[in-house]
């Protein structure tokens, strides 16, 4: 057959079917004359189109004839008043009771379902239970009859007829409810509930489409459960169940995580649905369905926000007992519980994982390429080695780079690998074989593996790779290719390696153009030593096992090897980096953009490492354009985006962040990061709905301790005080030094933000001593320096000076010298002040060294009186400054200088945006937003502006009231919690 | 997390100004969503939610797009989800084959032509099969099956999707039907001047 002949075939076929259809076969014979190939085709095709009855057609049942029709009586008892609509099991009609009179609802089962046996059982089972259920808001069921009408025998139920729209209709048609709408429904829907759970019956599938109103005997609407359909008893052992455990059942949006998961539902898994189902009556919409426009969501009552949340908790514990609980909790007459974030990520998450269990179980697309979607994941496993040269393991580094040049695919994460192994039930340290690394990358939506290995054959070597394609069975890939690249020396690898990359990368997809443009050799953008190779491996082993001292040494090493070897140039800087020895730090990282501007670093790297360079010296500008080059050139990379939106942020460019952070977060939603920097931008913005949403992301990703301490700066924004400082409380009890030794700091930054110096001091001196006690160097550094300012404000300058000399001893960064050398000039040891400003020209091309010294000089002349010259520097500073923090510092000298007009605009940015200290906690000082909003009202009073002046210092009342909510700091160097 | 709301709406706004990068990435994404809403209803076992295409796709539709769209792009979304579906069921159909040569077998029950069905499995593949090879002299009766069978789309939207009249529609559709008919009928030795028997 061609194409040719069928449309001629086509053709004749189309004349054949315009005539009646008795003639047809006659008019074949006619037009075939001769042709006995074309007659037998036609021929065929005609008894095709006769024989082929509803073939591929016969699913649409909507515009059948109902089975019954109007004034028909079926069972010998029921007159069919109208047909009412079409429902998943069949036919729904009003009927009229002879034998008893009244109306009733008939639901005729679909034939072909009720010639299931077992369907017909559970049906029975159906209505058994919900005969054990007498309420007046469930729907009463009679009982289950046949008819034999013409078209053979009918099974019907007989119900109570309901006049009125489903619960879903209403709201689709009349939109969300107000609480006063919402709370009489609300009470009979946990009164329904309450009553089949004491009855042993879980609905297993409530939902807004499974209520009906209708109007009550005086006036009200009555709200009335119906379809228990697919409830079953709360005792029944699963084995004699008609559904069987493990099934999912339910309506998705509706059900419980356990239900997803396919455990056995309880009656916590209606009240999970009735969470949403509130959520739906009071918004319009169900919570997974898409974010709540703020205003929206701030326009309802807390206490239904509350009730809903605890009815969405993932852990059936942790919701309400009963229905009834819920009504109680939203006619409680005021907020006890804290306020939390809902955890919608949770739920997409949950959504997701039993979505990919089902999805293992059920098999997937199968096709003949290894070719990934653009941004897909490669999962690249450890080089197999046999070679007996241990040497040969540093090419796992030399393959990693390798790959990672590529802008099509992103290298699968190892270090989700923990998360992975635990959700999977196996231990972090079980040998990762072939069958766990398909299992893996099947539930990463991973679509590639790479398997290799080296042997050393004769003299020669040969790398062997193996790409799969995982499949439903992870005994065995579903596809897989294989490439072999010879070495006949050891230094000839570095060549394999290229060539098995390039194979791979052509393999999976990747253009031949696109990949020659970020292809450069390994030699080129790592070190043609393999000793130095070897080197810089074992530095990365001393750097993982917490040895950075020894890891330098193994850096110094390589670097003597290959003095060009840009990557341990960079490893370095990262080491002194975390070690804030930025001195260092910054020139490894100088001579790393050096190498790199000399081909000694793969273009991904190089536009990194210049990116974070700008970034981490406050050189924004020049941050965001490397990290918005790097986008482009890899969209699909999660760093790039994420540094992006970070130079964006710190610009205080909010919008432009927000949506670069959400583009992060969509290239990788596992990354808490993302939310951390949403949830900094929503803060700044006062937008606190919008903050709580991304805080319960962070938590999702099991990150308490880190959205605790973001948690406590909204509430505090959100002027309850008294929440936050429990709430950083909490921080002192983790289990994680770093968050142990920030609660300190944030405890301390709230008594200074609410007027309790005193207390702020105690808590530093308290955290200080902790970490001291764990030699934690730049933790102590923070709190002396924050020491030193609250006793600036407490006039006791001795301790400024002790503080702020030993705080820059422990750590020189510039940002510590710049506060430093900013306090030491307002308490007049200018001396000192001088000599940190000496200190920060030791940062050449530092560009946040440079705003420090000048900021310095500044503060130093203002200290000397020089008012003039002080805010020339001052001024030359903040235009240099591309930081968007408090210009305290311009507010402070206007202040002094006597000019209160621009003090005062000064101070009122920083009073426009109180999160700012508690965002950037290295930049500013404790309490510095209230200390700030004290001398605003001073200074609008002495202006003259009385209104402004009062209620500002009302605002300063109210913030620095002593609760006895608050978290008071211990007197004794020992947290008493 | 779930899809982001909008980004199919994109997409498919993108398809209409002629971004052959955004036709490439839609299919995924609705694939992504037909196999999910269909490895649920598989597992469901429900009675009333037995896995009809029909549905299915129209309940992706919700999912993905949620809102109201012009109709080319509409039109454009089922155009991909019937391709999309197609794949999904015959991914299935090999599936349970594949299950049942292994001895595992779990049956779902069944309903009507187009709901899931591993006793439908072969005939399933048949049907792929016979569509690829109809495909080849003339793709868009294939096209058309394809619509009309897997995305359950009527007459009129099938019209409206080709951007055909229907009386063309359905001359294309009655022979297609008619051959498809006499392919998965016809018995093994039995088909002497099979039309397309290579």
């Amino acid at each position: 057959m061609t194409a040719e002949r069928w449309a001629q075939l086509k053709d004749r076929f189309e004349a054949v079917l315009e005539r009646a259809p008795a003639e047809r076969s006659g008019f074949i014979e006619r037009v075939c004359s001769g042709d006995d190939e074309l007659r037998q085709e036609l021929l065929r095709l005609l008894a095709g189109h006769e024989g082929a009855g509803s073939f591929l057609e016969g699913r649409d049942h909507s515009n059948d004839a109902p089975v019954f029709q109007v004034n028909e009586v079926v069972g010998r008892r029921f007159t069919v008043l109208r047909f009412v609509g079409r429902g998943g099991m069949g036919e729904v009609f009003e009927a009229a009771d002879r034998d008893l009179g009244g109306h009733v609802a008939i639901k005729a089962v679909r034939p072909s379902l009720a010639s299931d046996e077992r369907f017909l059982r559970r049906l029975v089972q159906e209505i058994q239970l919900a005969r054990k259920v007498t309420h007046p808001n469930v729907c009463r069921v009679f009982d289950l009859e046949r008819h034999t009408g013409p078209s053979g025998e009918i099974v019907f139920l007989t119900m109570e007829f309901l006049d009125g729209e489903t619960l879903s209709d209403r709201l689709r048609r009349n939109g969300p409810m107000n609480v006063s709408q919402a709370l009489p429904l609300l009470r009979q829907l946990t009164a329904a509930l309450d009553a089949a759970h004491a009855a042993g019956v879980i609905h297993r599938d409530f939902k807004s489409a499974n209520v009906v109103l209708t109007g009550g005997a005086s006036g009200e609407t009555r709200a009335v459960v119906t379809d228990f359909g697919l409830a079953r008893p709360v005792d029944t052992n699963p084995g004699d169940s008609i559904t069987g455990t493990g099934h999912l059942i339910g309506t998705l949006a509706y059900m419980a995580p356990e239900q997803l998961e396919g455990n056995e539902a309880t009656p916590a898994s209606d009240i999970y649905a009735l969470g949403v189902v509130l959520h739906e009556m009071l918004t319009g919409r169900r919570p997974a369905e898409s974010p709540l426009p703020a205003s929206q969501r701030d326009a309802i009552d807390p206490r239904w926000m509350q009730a809903i949340r605890r009815c969405l908790e993932r852990d059936p514990s942790a919701r309400f007992l009963s229905a009834g609980e819920v009504l109680h909790e939203v006619e409680k007459p005021v907020r006890l519980r804290p306020y939390r974030a809902i955890r919608w990520a949770a739920l997409a998450t949950l959504v997701l994982l039993a979505i990919l269990t089902a999805w293992f179980f059920a098999g997937r697309l199968r096709s003949a390429t290894a070719s990934m979607t653009p941004g897909s994941s490669l999962l690249l496993t450890d080089v197999v080695n046999s070679t007996g040269d241990a040497d040969l393991n540093a090419l796992n580094e030399l393959m990693r780079d390798q790959l990672s040049q590529s802008a099509h695919f992103n290298i699968w994460n190892r270090r989700n690998l923990p998360r992975v192994l635990e959700r999977m039930g196996r231990h972090q340290g079980d040998e990762a074989d072939a069958k766990v690394i398909r299992e893996i990358a099947l539930r990463e939506g991973v679509p590639i593996a790479v398997f290799w290995t080296v042997t050393h054959p004769g003299d020669g070597y040969a790398i062997n790779v193996r790409l799969e394609k995982p499949g439903m069975d992870s005994g065995r890939p579903e596809q897989h290719w294989d490439f072999t690249s010879a070495a006949n020396t050891k230094s000839a690898l570095f060549d394999s390696v290229r060539d098995s990359s390039r194979w791979i990368r052509l393999k999976v997809g990747e253009a031949a153009p696109e990949m020659a443009s970020h292809d450069r050799a390994p030699q080129d953008i790592t070190t043609s030593s393999w000793e130095a190779l070897v080197a810089y491996m074992a530095a990365e082993k001393e750097k993982a096992a917490d040895h950075p001292a020894e890891a330098i040494r193994m850096l110094d090493y390589a670097l003597r090897l290959d003095p060009n070897f840009a990557l341990a140039h960079m490893r370095l800087a990262d080491i002194y980096m975390s070690m804030r020895r930025q001195e260092q730090g910054f020139q490894h990282w100088r001579t790393a953009i050096d190498e790199s501007n000399r081909a000694h670093l793969s273009r991904k790297e190089s536009l990194r490492i210049r990116g974070l360079y700008a970034l981490d010296t406050e050189d924004l500008v020049a941050a965001e354009t490397w990290f918005a080059a790097m986008s482009r050139e890899y969209p699909f990379d999660y760093l790039a985006a994420f540094y992006l939106g970070a130079a964006q942020r710190m610009q205080g460019k909010l919008e432009a962040a927000i949506g670069t952070f959400q583009h992060a977060a969509s290239l990788d939603p596992k990354q808490y990061y993302s939310y951390v920097e949403l949830a900094k931008s929503y803060l700044t913005l006062k937008n606190l709905p919008e903050a709580n949403i991304e805080l319960g992301r962070i938590r999702a990703l099991g990150e308490q301790t880190t959205a605790d301490q973001f948690e406590g700066v909204a509430r505090f924004l959100g002027s309850d005080a008294g929440l936050a400082s429990a709430i950083f409380g909490r921080l002192l009890k983790s289990a994680d030094p770093i968050a142990k030794s920030r609660g300190y700091l944030l405890l301390a930054s709230l008594a200074a933000e609410t007027g309790r110096s005193a207390d702020a001091i105690a808590w530093l001196e308290v955290g200080l001593e902790y970490d001291r006690s764990r030699g934690d160097i730049p933790f102590q550094a923070d709190k002396l320096i924050n020491l030193a300012y609250l006793h600036l404000a407490a006039g006791a300058r001795g301790k400024v000076r002790t503080e702020a000399l030993d705080a820059v001893r422990l750590d020189s960064s510039p940002e510590r010298l710049l506060k430093a050398g900013t306090l030491l000039a307002r308490a007049g040891f200018l001396a000192d002040a001088s000599s940190m400003g000496r200190m920060t020209r030791q940062f050449p091309g530092v560009h946040k060294a440079e705003v420090a010294s000048l900021r310095i000089d500044g503060e130093i002349l203002a200290a000397r009186h020089l008012f003039p010259q002080a805010l020339d520097r001052l001024n030359r500073a903040a235009k240099m400054d591309q930081v968007s923090g408090y210009q305290e510092y311009l507010a402070n000298a206007y202040a002094i200088t006597g000019d209160g007009e621009r003090a005062a605009s000064y101070y009122q940015r920083i009073f426009d945006t109180p999160a700012v200290p508690w965002l950037n906690s290295a930049a500013e000082f404790p309490g510095i937003w209230t200390a700030s909003l004290l001398k605003y009202a001073t200074l609008e009073r002495s202006l003259g502006h009385k209104d402004l002046a009062d209620k500002l210092f009302v605002i300063y009342d109210d913030r620095t009231v002593k609760r006895e909510s608050v978290l008071l700091a211990p007197s004794v160097p020992e947290p008493r919690l | 997390m779930g899809l982001p709301h909008g980004e199919i709406t994109q997409l498919l706004a993108r398809v209409r100004t002629g971004d052959q990068q955004a036709n490439a990435q839609l299919a995924p994404l609705i694939y992504d969503e037909l196999r999910r809403l269909a490895a649920y209803y598989i597992r469901g076992e429900r009675p009333d939610h037995t896995l009809q295409a029909t549905a299915l796709v129209h309940e992706a539709y919700i999912k993905l797009v949620g809102q109201d769209i012009d109709w080319q792009s509409r039109a454009h979304f089922f155009a991909v989800a019937a391709q999309v579906m197609r794949r999904v069921l015959v991914d299935y159909a090999r599936a349970a084959k594949a299950d049942k040569r292994a001895g595992k077998l779990h049956r779902i029950p069944l309903e009507s032509a187009l709901v899931y069905a591993e006793e439908q499995s072969g005939e399933l593949i048949a049907l792929d099969e016979a569509l690829e090879r109809l495909g080849q002299w003339d793709p868009r009766q294939s096209r058309i099956v394809e619509l009309r069978f897997f995305a359950g789309l009527s007459v009129e939207e099938t019209a409206e999707v080709l951007g055909i009249s229907t009386r063309t529609v359905k001359r294309d559709w009655s022979m297609a039907r008619a051959w498809l008919y006499s392919e998965l009928t016809k018995v093994a030795g039995n088909d002497c001047g099979t039309v397309g028997a290579t």
